[in-house]
């Protein structure tokens, strides 16, 4: 029996799961959502923006990682508008592009808020593996970067950005990243050279890869993926996507601890019953 | 000089970043800076128009070739050429772009909705394939067969189960069963855990692990990181490492 166990056909496991994660995703239930110290920091820097202060928010991230970062993305934004912040949004990833506008779909035009004069979508910028010659440009001289917003419209009749030259513009830089050119650019080009206080949102595997900048002074705030998304909106009395799938989650996580559990069990009883 | 003249301009531009980064208030030396970060990204533009161009040109040969899975190739030039067509139906004018649009339909959207609809669904499933991976990988590989595996188990199982509220749910039942346990509760409050702990017990063990062992390693790990990208830069910017030439000179 153990040694037919020991042999197990994996593809149960994979059938076990399935079944698990539909049935997690078609009963969802409510669970208490414990709020953790960097997404209090991160909400608490939102919190503190004054009506008509400038943000840009970073949108680095494709459809892999969306389900874990876009509803961290989207609950930081509408706080922001919320607070009367106008957001100047764009991507280092063309994979990010079509999460702008998904966020202004969502959030900015089901608020009211007013395209180029409350928030502006300056779209696209390659700028290389690294980021690095469109971060620093950004840094000196944005108009240099994004000469006309994604519509066409050129920067200097944009009324939001009037008045906006650099990163000393802004008072924060929310960064929504899974990967290269990400955080760690921004947190290198931005932050060290400009000091822009920058809140970001990772997704969870590469957040402990965040956290020296954010018990340092580099990141004011952190949300680690679908769970930093659901205590978010917990915070915004908002729940989105985040809280949704962190049920889900919940459970594929138990169970991946079931399987640990399990294996351990099998691989102990097998060494019992070994022949000397 | 086809070695020399990129090299006096990695170093040269490389020096110039340095320099205005250490001393803004230079004006020579910031407008050159200037100068070199637009000239990098149309550097950046036209190497991705190549990177495209090279794309086609070597999956066109191995199609013209008819090598192995060729096929495969002509899906991606089939797949690009469809992609492109729709999303390039965009037209600037003076008060912004708009999609073309022909016989009513703006068929610019058409290349957003192959993102929406074919892209975004099949780069997620692949992605979303990893968590039966892991599954799998849990069950068979996961064992605790010394105590260094014991360690790296125990940390892995208390910051997955702080990571969700079922840690904290089910520790906080543990703790109710036990109250009726003689001496079980009781030796939780004299030691004052619940002190220590407060409501989110797994969540706060969870925290410490990650933000104590955790962090140092992470901040020694981005230390040394740190100090070999420095030396690498040098070593590029004065030419001692040129593998970036390509070849495998150094």
């Amino acid at each position: 029996m153990i040694e037919k166990l020991q042999h197990f056909d994996r593809r149960w496991i994979f059938l076990t799961l399935f079944i698990v994660l539909c049935l997690a995703v078609i009963h969802p239930f409510q669970l208490p959502i414990a709020v953790e110290p960097f997404v209090q920091k991160a909400y608490n820097a939102i919190e503190a923006l004054k009506p008509g202060d400038q943000i840009l928010m970073a949108f680095d991230y494709g459809p892999s990682t969306a389900p874990e970062v876009h509803p961290a993305a989207l609950a930081m934004l509408r706080h922001a508008l919320s607070r009367g912040a106008k957001v100047d949004m764009f991507t280092l990833w063309n994979e990010g592009y079509p999460y702008i506008q998904d966020a202004i779909d969502k959030v900015c035009i089901p608020m009211g808020k007013k395209k180029n004069v409350d928030y502006v979508n300056l779209g696209f910028k390659w700028g290389g593996q690294s980021g690095a010659g469109v971060i620093e440009g950004m840094g000196s001289n944005l108009k240099a970067v994004f000469p006309v917003t994604d519509d066409g419209t050129p920067y200097d009749s944009v009324p939001a950005l009037q008045g906006v030259r650099n990163f000393h513009d802004f008072k924060l830089l929310l960064s929504v990243s899974a990967g290269t050119p990400g955080i760690d650019e921004y947190v290198r080009y931005a932050n060290a050279r400009y000091q822009i206080p920058i809140v970001s949102v990772v997704t969870r595997v590469s957040a402990p890869k965040e956290f020296p900048y954010v018990t340092g002074t580099q990141i004011v705030g952190l949300c680690a993926g679908l769970v930093g998304g659901a205590e978010y909106e917990e915070l915004m009395h908002h729940p989105g996507a985040g809280t949704a799938g962190l049920f889900a989650l919940s459970v594929a996580n138990m169970a991946v601890i079931a399987f640990i559990i399990f294996g351990n069990a099998i691989y102990f009883l097998g060494k019992g019953t070994k022949k000397p | 000089m086809r070695r020399q003249i990129p090299l006096i301009i990695v170093f040269i531009s490389g020096f110039t970043m340095m320099l205005d980064y250490f001393f803004p208030s230079l004006p020579v030396v910031h407008g050159t800076r200037e100068l070199f970060l637009n000239w990098s990204r149309v550097a950046f533009s036209f190497a991705m128009l190549l990177g495209v161009f090279t794309l086609l040109l070597s999956n066109l040969k191995k199609i013209a070739l008819q090598q192995s899975g060729w096929i495969f190739n002509a899906v991606l030039i089939l797949s690009f050429a469809v992609t492109f067509f729709f999303a390039a139906q965009y037209k600037m004018t003076p008060s912004g772009s708009t999609w073309i649009t022909i016989k009513g339909t703006q068929v610019g959207q058409t290349g957003y909705q192959i993102f929406q609809t074919v892209y975004t669904p099949l780069s997620s499933s692949i992605f979303a394939l990893v968590a039966f991976f892991i599954a799998s990988a849990a069950f068979r590989a996961f064992r605790a067969k010394n105590i260094e595996a014991v360690l790296l188990l125990s940390a892995a199982i208390v910051v997955m189960l702080g990571s969700i509220p079922f840690g904290d749910l089910l520790f906080n039942a543990f703790l109710s069963k036990i109250s009726s346990i003689p001496f079980g509760f009781s030796l939780y409050n004299a030691l004052h855990l619940s002190q220590i702990f407060g409501e989110h017990p797994v969540s706060w063990l969870s925290n410490q692990i990650q933000q104590i062992p955790m962090l140092a390693a992470q901040r020694a790990i981005n230390f040394g990181a740190a100090i070999g990208m420095v030396f690498m830069s040098i070593k590029i910017l004065t030419g001692i490492d040129r593998s970036y030439f390509g070849g495998g000179e150094s």
